[in-house]
């Protein structure tokens, strides 16, 4: 096995970078509790190697680019930049952003050229560094293209020429490829790798932030591997490939697997065990768990292609994920979505229908809605709670906003609002309760009478 | 709710008014301050500031809030489109209450079946037409227009030319100049002292917010009640009129350029906000390259409105009373204003034709290509 990283240009290979130490970030709520966002994660970032942050909604990953790009400070612990402790941006740190973030009122040349511009390079500099970013990315011919012209490949290219042309040290992306359809992200990555390879990039360092599993294997030497809620370093994993590399090859499978399960390692997660059997919602507060917006078809046609003749109710993963052609982002909230209602179980990155699956499968549509109801009511506290609080009401029907309220408690306000809209969408196929949403109440068909 | 202020702002206006020696005073708060402002009496025009303040906050909190937060249910596309609106407390107490709710109710119902009665001609009747005689009495029609047209346009000119001495009309234009001058002055004047709290306010997504409630709470109250204490002012320091009676104008347009410029600085995306933090973006060059253009077609809204309204105002705002003092500068306000008290229908007719000439150069040569370019080039997304 060889280990191959980038040396660069100016610093010995292995030097540090940047470093976090103990960083920890609350996210601020005026009303209930702080909201731990990250909780003591350490990272360190040496020149020549390319290091993958890899993460699920929620694991803070975002927040953490944006504190190692100096943008927001840490709720405690430090960020050092070369031995320095970081107070704001930096020149020699450059982002990418997921939704390029280009400036639609400038061509793509004075797109690139911001950073000169705003720091007073001379005009004769400028140009040369301009035309040479330009032509490194592959954007010749469109200088004086607008944005809006482009596709989002190109607008990425924009992005990443905007953050080289003023030769940062370390290029922090978020989600770079996220945003771009299958192959454009393919191409821009594969791009990216050679130019790294060739060592053409003006860069020592690169960090990226991603939810993709193969995107982090594919181009990382150093991947690290963030829990959810809040986020912590969970591992730290090194990818002993040399560039360029080969998605089909034994090895690379293997370790993609290896970080599948990792991933869907069962976290210590409240469950219905906590929560005691009581109608009372008050208590409850912190107990609740954020859900990712999962419709019920998908989680339908999920289970329908698991329980289907080839898988015959067991799947590994990352073949499910291709033969169902989903994303990372949206296997796992379903995966972990039938697991909450034990519909399925996570196991070394397989995928196994439960008896209750496979049984709920082979219903007609009411069964399945009763069966859903059962699971809703058994193991998604916050369903057990507006169903107990409806049924005492004499009219039956009860304001969102103080689930909401409790919800907020434990997570940001848009976790919050997802994850009720999330229950709703559940709730309303089991039909357990609907809401209004004009006067944002929860309440019962009126099968129950008054 | 910003049309809002403009008919507030002409019925205080026009609920006394004299044209020569007829005078029409309509029992009102507009009536009430013209009284006030002949008796100069201060305090009964604080008293008619409180009741209007009043007013408007009731209509603002029982009329508009609910509708507005009922309306959102009508935006088509984005679902929430991110924005949680709060449910008013007028409109939650309706939706709430059961005995107005039924009452609703049986409203809806005897709508609906109203709605339902079969009137007008049934869908799916083909209507005859023949298409040959349709082009003939098209022309006809034309025709017609084309020598009405000629006709008025004679009219016109013989009326002008018998009327009014060319001299006039061009002094006449010469004072539109003049008020146009006041109206870019005060425009640029609202835009220096807002676009920069408006962008501090709207950067800021909470703040935001009270601002934009805020504004739009002074958007909506019609400024000429303000105008008597002003006029106190500038008779008791003895100012020059020309001057100090222009700001008056600006007094209820310039919340238009506040609250938009609040909307497109809140609309800026964080990312690109980000972008120049990380790029050392900073200082007048910030404000150049990125600030300016990403607001600038919500600003041109404002300002657009808020010029708007300063003509509206220009007639009310160049000539003021206080008691047997009459302040006058000089504008096509002014003298619109004067020829009105005069009851001269000649010279409010030229008046009135050279201000309505005057906006729409000004729309077409200037503020139109000035949106577009703004429209083609700075929007986002």
């Amino acid at each position: 096995m060889e280990f191959l990283t980038q040396p660069s240009q100016a610093m010995p290979e292995g030097t540090v970078l940047a470093e976090a130490r103990h960083v920890r970030q609350f996210y601020h709520k005026d009303s209930a509790a702080d909201v731990q966002v990250l909780d003591d994660v350490n990272l360190t970032l040496h020149a020549g190697e390319i290091v993958g942050l890899l993460g699920r909604s929620g694991s803070g990953k975002s927040t953490l680019l944006r504190i190692l790009a100096g943008l927001l400070p840490p709720t405690s612990g430090e960020v050092l930049w070369k031995g320095q402790k970081l107070a704001g941006p930096i020149t020699e740190i450059a982002v990418v952003f997921q939704s390029f973030a280009l400036f639609p009122w400038m061509t793509v040349e004075e797109n690139v050229a911001l950073g000169l511009d705003a720091n007073g390079v001379p005009a004769s500099e400028r140009d040369v560094l301009v035309e040479n970013a330009i032509s490194l990315i592959g954007l010749g011919g469109y200088e004086n293209a607008w944005p809006k012209e482009l596709s989002g490949g190109m607008q990425q290219r924009v992005g990443l020429a905007r953050a080289l042309v003023v030769r940062p040290a370390l290029l922090l992306m978020d989600e770079p490829f996220s945003a771009l359809d299958v192959l454009t992200a393919e191409n821009l990555r594969t791009d990216l790798i050679e130019l790294w390879s060739e060592k053409k990039l003006p860069v020592q360092s690169m960090l990226i932030v991603t939810h993709n599993i193969e995107e982090a294997v594919l181009m990382c030497d150093r991947i690290v591997i963030a829990s959810s809620n809040p986020g912590r370093v969970a591992h730290v994993l090194h990818v002993p490939f040399a560039h360029p590399r080969n998605r089909e090859d034994t090895a690379f499978r293997q370790l993609v697997d290896h970080i599948y399960a990792l991933m869907t390692q069962r976290a210590p997660i409240i469950s219905e065990a906590d929560l005691a059997g009581g109608a009372q919602a008050a208590p409850l507060a912190p107990s609740f768990r954020a859900l990712v917006p999962v419709s019920i078809t998908m989680m339908i046609g999920m289970m329908e292609a698991l329980a289907a003749s080839p898988l015959n109710g067991r799947a590994d993963l990352p073949v499910l994920a291709e033969k169902l052609q989903l994303e990372l982002d949206d296997l796992f909230p379903l995966g972990e979505s039938l697991e909450l209602l034990a519909l399925a179980e996570l196991e070394d990155g397989d995928i196994l229908l439960t008896n209750e699956g496979v049984h709920f499968v082979l219903s007609d549509l009411e069964e399945r809605k009763a069966i859903m109801g059962h699971a809703l009511r058994h193991y998604v506290p916050l369903v057990k709670t507006i169903c107990s609080t409806l049924d005492e009401r004499p009219n039956h029907a009860v304001k969102a906003e103080r689930f909401r309220d409790e919800l907020e408690a434990s997570m940001s306000p848009d976790y919050a609002r997802q994850t009720l809209q999330t229950i709703i969408g559940w709730a309303r196929f089991a039909e357990l309760f609907d809401y209004d949403e004009e006067s944002d109440r929860f309440f019962l068909e009126d099968e129950a009478g008054e | 709710m910003m049309s809002m202020a403009g008919g507030w702002f002409m019925v205080v206006y026009s609920e006394s008014i004299s044209v020569g020696n007829t005078e029409v005073v309509l029992p009102g708060i507009g009536s009430y301050v013209g009284r006030a402002i002949d008796q100069k009496d201060i305090a009964a025009i604080g008293a008619a500031i409180a009741a209007m303040m009043a007013v408007i906050l009731l209509y603002d909190q029982l009329l508009f809030r609910p509708l507005a937060a009922w309306a959102t249910r009508f935006r088509l596309g984005g679902g929430d489109g991110g924005v949680q609106v709060v449910e008013p407390w007028f409109l939650r107490f309706l939706r709430r209450t059961r005995l107005i709710s039924s009452f609703g109710d049986a409203l809806f119902l005897a709508a609906r079946k109203i709605s339902y009665l079969k009137l007008g001609r049934a869908v799916g009747v083909a209507r005859p037409s023949s298409s040959s005689g349709r082009g003939v009495s098209e022309w006809l029609w034309r025709g017609f227009l084309v020598v009405v047209f000629l006709a008025a346009l004679f009219l016109v000119g013989r009326y002008t030319y018998e009327t009014y001495a060319m001299a006039e009309v061009g002094h006449v234009f010469v004072l539109g100049g003049i008020t146009m001058l006041r109206v870019m002055s005060m425009l640029l004047l609202a835009s220096v002292i807002w676009v920069p709290l408006g962008v501090w306010l709207g950067l800021d997504p909470v703040r935001a917010r009270r601002a934009q409630l805020a504004a739009q709470y002074c958007a909506a109250f019609p400024a000429n009640l303000f105008f008597p204490v002003f006029v106190v002012g500038i008779v008791h320091f003895n100012l020059v009129p020309d001057v100090w009676l222009t700001p008056l104008m600006i007094l209820g347009a310039q919340w238009y350029i506040l609250f938009n410029v609040i909307a497109g600085a809140s609309s800026l995306p964080a990312e690109l906000l980000e972008v120049c933090r990380s790029l050392n973006v900073r200082g007048w060059f910030w404000w150049r390259r990125v600030l300016l253009p990403g607001i600038m077609p919500y600003y041109l809204v404002g300002a657009v409105a808020a010029a708007g309204g300063a003509w509206n105002a220009a007639i009310a705002s160049e000539m003021a009373q206080w008691g047997d003092v009459t302040l006058v500068a000089h504008g096509l306000g002014a003298y619109i204003a004067q020829a009105t008290l005069r009851g001269d229908i000649n010279q409010i007719g030229l008046g009135t034709v050279i201000m309505c000439v005057l906006v729409m150069l000004l729309n077409t040569l200037f503020w139109r290509p000035l949106s577009d370019f703004a429209a083609r080039r700075l929007k986002l997304n």
